[in-house]
């Protein structure tokens, strides 16, 4: 135990800050910030939600290519803004993980515009093809995780600043604690990929463990 | 171990991935290798093809998480992304085998809940020297 007045060493595993920092240990113990237990969570459920949101974005593009014909050059287009926002948010979303670079101003507002098209896509008919309803509300949600969390985010990194080095409040979360927090956000994040999906025409041909064999669309079916 | 994420997701999930690749040769016996008609897991339906990639990534998993933090991240990474590549790619080939992931069954769910967890935590956590060596 350092005595009062020295240095005491504490290492942070967690995300971009994890160096072992010095702290002195004659702090005062100052309360520690909501936000710092929940962060890595949070920053892991947000970077599940982005997977999850390119996923769906790239199965629209797969039906509105299925759809389009040489007659309706406006489902190509559709189909490739959406395939390129879903591999966007895929591409985003590693390097949110792995580099820890967050969304910056333009990401933001392509966020929101993209949570108002999947908006306009579900209440406005003739604005996307025709029965991706539930695709749509499933990329619309995951959209908004995606803005929620990353706001919230913004809100915990901004608070902790004005405290503690951010590397000490990080040194008391319990990896097993987090990953129990992360696999529930990661079913959350999993049970509304994957009904969205399978309403797109992608899930009318998807091979069952037990079907092999048996492509005609429709014939699966699960929803 | 217990300090790094990376190490204690890899064990857990390697043990349950190799405890279901043997249960599911105990269900498929009489099931053809590869096949068509499977026999059911639990929620999961499974045919002695499953139950080798089972075992297979179980084994991957448990042997990187008991080994080290950078082999845990490097394995978890690679599964999740392999799994979500492929599910992706099969988005786009509709009448190819390839096509498994867009199915709204339990299975399913699980499986690409742990593709996005493995991969994330593969890349986000651990990154440091310090729990390198953890």
């Amino acid at each position: 135990m350092p005595r009062n007045g020295e240095a005491g060493h504490v290492t942070a595993g967690y995300g971009a800050i994890v160096l072992p920092v010095s702290v002195p240990s004659d702090l005062p113990a100052a309360p520690r910030p909501a936000g710092s237990q929940a962060s890595p969570a949070v920053r892991l459920v947000t970077g599940f939600a982005g997977f999850g949101a390119g996923s769906v974005n790239l199965a629209i593009s797969s039906s509105s290519l299925a759809s389009a014909g040489a007659s309706n050059p406006g489902l190509l287009i559709a189909a490739a803004v959406a395939g390129l926002w879903g591999l966007a948010l895929l591409a985003g979303a590693v390097l949110f993980l792995a580099r820890d670079r967050p969304a910056g101003r333009p990401g933001q507002y392509a966020l929101a515009a993209a949570a108002a098209a999947h908006l306009g896509a579900i209440v406005l008919p003739g604005f996307a093809p025709a029965g991706l309803g539930l695709t749509q509300l499933s990329a619309l949600l995951l959209t908004l995780m995606i803005i929620a969390s990353l706001a919230w985010l913004r809100r915990a990194e901004g608070s902790r600043d004005r405290r503690l080095p951010a590397a000490s409040q990080r040194a008391g979360i319990r990896p097993g604690r987090l990953l129990l927090a992360a696999f529930a956000g990661a079913v959350l994040v999993a049970g509304i990929t994957t009904p969205g999906l399978a309403a797109s025409t992608a899930g009318q041909y998807a091979v069952p463990h037990g079907e092999h064999g048996n492509l005609s669309p429709g014939g699966h079916h699960q929803h | 171990m217990r300090n790094s994420p990376n190490r204690l997701i890899a064990t857990v999930f390697g043990a349950v991935y190799l405890l279901v690749g043997l249960l599911g040769f105990a269900v498929t016996s009489g099931v053809g290798f590869a096949a068509t008609e499977g026999a059911n897991l639990i929620i999961f339906e499974v045919n002695p093809l499953h139950n080798v990639i089972h075992l297979a990534i179980g084994a991957a998993l448990l042997f990187a998480g008991l080994r080290g933090t950078a082999g845990a991240r490097t394995v978890n990474a690679t599964v999740g992304a392999v799994y979500l590549l492929v599910g992706i790619v099969g988005l786009f080939l509709l009448n190819s085998p390839l096509n498994i992931i867009a199915l709204n069954g339990a299975d399913n769910v699980l499986h690409l809940a742990s593709a996005v967890l493995l991969l994330g935590v593969g890349l986000s956590l651990d990154k440091s020297p310090a729990t390198a060596r953890a």
